[in-house]
């Protein structure tokens, strides 16, 4: 349950994040902050799937080693 | 219809006097927390007590322990006014737990949709409604502002979906651990050949939303200095979002932001 509502809270957070973001930003310096943001969360993309490419397929193969060694 | 919309709703049938309706809704309020708050699924565990928990949580076992509810809260309503229990306080008591039923029928259908249908409904229509507001608003103006947030909107979407489903891979492979850990291998397997092809439909809505928000983020160059620069940022700034709405209806429909542990 604990591990749900940190799923939950991350998704929330983020969620306000995005929206305090598109209901504000309205000086050109704010505007050009976002512009930034975007390339800087744009550039992150590709690293961050990659490793979370690489820990997730790490424990589905760890689970999938330890079913087969306990199949009879 | 939403909790606040239900509340409000019960209010009205009040003040205008209707206070069957009322009751039915306090009612099936009761039966909730009997069925979620009282017999939990420890208690079904228990030798003779658990058959019937189990039972009570089934469709006809609601429909008994509303009616059960219904009768007994008249009779006790009847017995604190120092009134006869006669046969109208019992018809009353069934009459009750009828609208109580319904109540609790029609709030449940509307706050948790079983089908998988109405569960998409439930997510994509306001996602589409938000889309088509972001569009309008790009179109009256500042399109490539609204374009830049909905290309970091995408972006921290994707990293959200990704972050999502790497949580929700530790928690259903945990899962699948346990069943193995009870000397089930086959179950076990069953179990994670079942998670991996979700992760994999789940991952590829990742993978499209990554792209497109790269896409967005390279063509911007070439959109803001086109002859219809406007056409093209409310194109593309459509096409991030409906992205985004199909990671969150998929999310929805598949239960990856709310999984289900054994």
């Amino acid at each position: 349950m604990e591990e749900i509502l940190k799923i939950a809270g991350s998704l929330a957070v983020r969620a306000v994040g995005l929206v305090a973001m598109w209901a504000g930003a309205k000086t050109p310096e704010e505007r050009e902050q976002i512009r930034v943001n975007a390339e800087r969360a744009v550039l992150a993309l590709d690293p961050h799937f990659a490793e979370k490419d690489a820990e997730d397929k790490a424990k589905q193969d760890a689970l999938r080693a330890d079913i087969e060694a306990a199949k009879p | 219809m939403d909790t606040q919309q239900l509340v409000e709703w019960l209010y009205t049938n009040a003040q205008q006097g209707n206070w069957r309706v009322l009751i039915g809704g306090a009612l099936s309020a009761v039966v909730w927390f009997l069925r979620n708050g009282i017999l939990r699924p420890g208690v079904d565990k228990w030798p003779v007590v658990g058959r019937l928990s189990a039972w009570l949580k089934t469709d006809r076992g609601g429909v008994a322990l509303t009616l059960l509810v219904g009768i007994l809260g008249g009779v006790g309503t009847a017995l604190a006014s120092a009134h006869a229990v006669d046969g109208k306080v019992l018809l009353s008591g069934v009459i009750n737990g009828v609208i109580g039923a319904g109540v609790f029928n029609v709030s449940k259908r509307a706050l948790k949709p079983a089908d998988k249908k109405e569960k998409r409904a439930a997510i994509s229509i306001p996602l589409t409604m938000l889309i088509a507001f972001f569009t309008v608003s790009c179109a009256s103006g500042e399109y490539m502002f609204r374009y830049d947030q909905a290309t970091l909107t995408a972006s921290v979407g994707g990293m959200a979906c990704k972050d999502t489903l790497s949580d929700v891979n530790d928690l259903r492979l945990k899962s699948c651990r346990k069943i193995l850990d009870g000397g089930d291998a086959t179950g076990a397997d069953q179990c994670l050949v079942e998670w991996v092809a979700t992760y994999k439909t789940a991952n590829d809505v990742c993978y499209e939303l990554k792209r497109i928000a790269k896409a967005a983020f390279l063509a911007r160059g070439v959109v803001a200095t086109a002859p219809d620069a406007k056409a093209q940022a409310v194109s593309w700034t459509v096409k991030l979002l409906a992205a985004g709405a199909k990671v969150a209806t998929l999310y929805a429909e598949k239960g990856i932001v709310a999984p289900e542990v054994n």
